[in-house]
């Protein structure tokens, strides 16, 4: 899609999503726009075999989270550990460590610096996108929670999935962020009215609309 | 809520990808029962907001 509006397009998918080729990548083009398919958690967003994208702590961070009360420790657990028995099945290498702040991988969000960021992913917004501003990512989309979607055989899939590309088409058309994300909003309450008495139909496209941030600039274009 | 059906599709042939993890229409059905869920609880908030909203 973004090619035939004539952008220049570099894809990283299955065995070349891994750390050190996006991070490459992300040195070597520096992308105005970082669109990332795939799974996600509160401080990473991961590729085939590991995380791609990660904000990690260092182990002084990581005591001062530690310190406290029995209920701060258990927040802390369960905001390492969001998913609960729900956990990923281990993604990355650390296959015990699922979203593990431990990730052996050195912090790399702050190469967003400058790009209008999108993570079609769990999770991510919630940390990492935050990170990603912080250190400089202009504006950074994506989820708060899990994203959801029913899968069957009428391809409701890809229904889900072509709702999610209205945000990328719009800001490929020249609208702003927060603009494309409002023309999505529409289509996700026009489908969500459609289909409000299919239970796993309409909630989860809810779920999604409404776990979804923009951070940072929702002004951001993609030519400034 | 009341709804006309529970998935598009025949319940035995839907999955709810829930981030990585896949779960049967009923599993999804039995975590919004279980006031111990917290995606329950969610998804029972969610569905506040659908019936008021929607």
């Amino acid at each position: 899609m973004a090619r035939s509006f004539g952008y220049n397009v570099k894809i990283l998918e299955k065995e070349n999503t891994t750390y050190d080729k996006v991070t490459e990548a992300l040195k070597k083009y520096k992308p105005r726009v970082y669109i990332h398919f795939g799974h996600g958690c509160k401080l990473s967003l991961q590729g085939n075999q590991e995380c791609i994208l990660t904000r990690k702590f260092n182990t002084d961070q990581l005591i001062d989270m530690a310190q406290g009360t029995i209920e701060e420790r258990e927040k802390l657990l369960l905001w390492l550990n969001p998913l609960g028995k729900m956990s990923c099945p281990g993604i990355c290498k650390l296959d015990d460590d699922p979203c593990s702040p431990l990730c052996l991988k050195e912090t790399n969000v702050g190469l967003l610096k400058d790009t209008i960021s999108i993570a079609i992913a769990c999770h991510s917004a919630s940390q990492l996108g935050i990170c990603a501003v912080q250190m400089g990512c202009q504006t950074y989309t994506g989820e708060t929670d899990l994203l959801m979607f029913p899968v069957d055989s009428l391809q409701t899939q890809n229904v889900f999935g072509d709702i999610q590309l209205v945000l990328i088409k719009e800001l490929l058309m020249g609208r702003s962020v927060g603009e494309a994300e409002i023309i999505m909003g529409l289509v996700e309450d026009q489908f969500i009215r459609d289909n409000k008495q299919i239970k796993y139909m309409s909630l989860p496209m809810l779920w999604d609309k409404i776990h979804r941030r923009i951070l940072g600039d929702k002004s951001a274009t993609i030519y400034q | 809520m009341k709804y006309e059906k529970l998935s598009k599709d025949n319940s035995d042939k839907t999955t709810i990808m829930c981030g990585q993890t896949k779960m049967t229409i009923e599993q999804l059905e039995h975590e919004m029962e279980n006031p111990k869920s917290e995606v329950g609880r969610k998804l029972r908030s969610v569905e506040d907001i659908l019936e008021k909203n929607y």
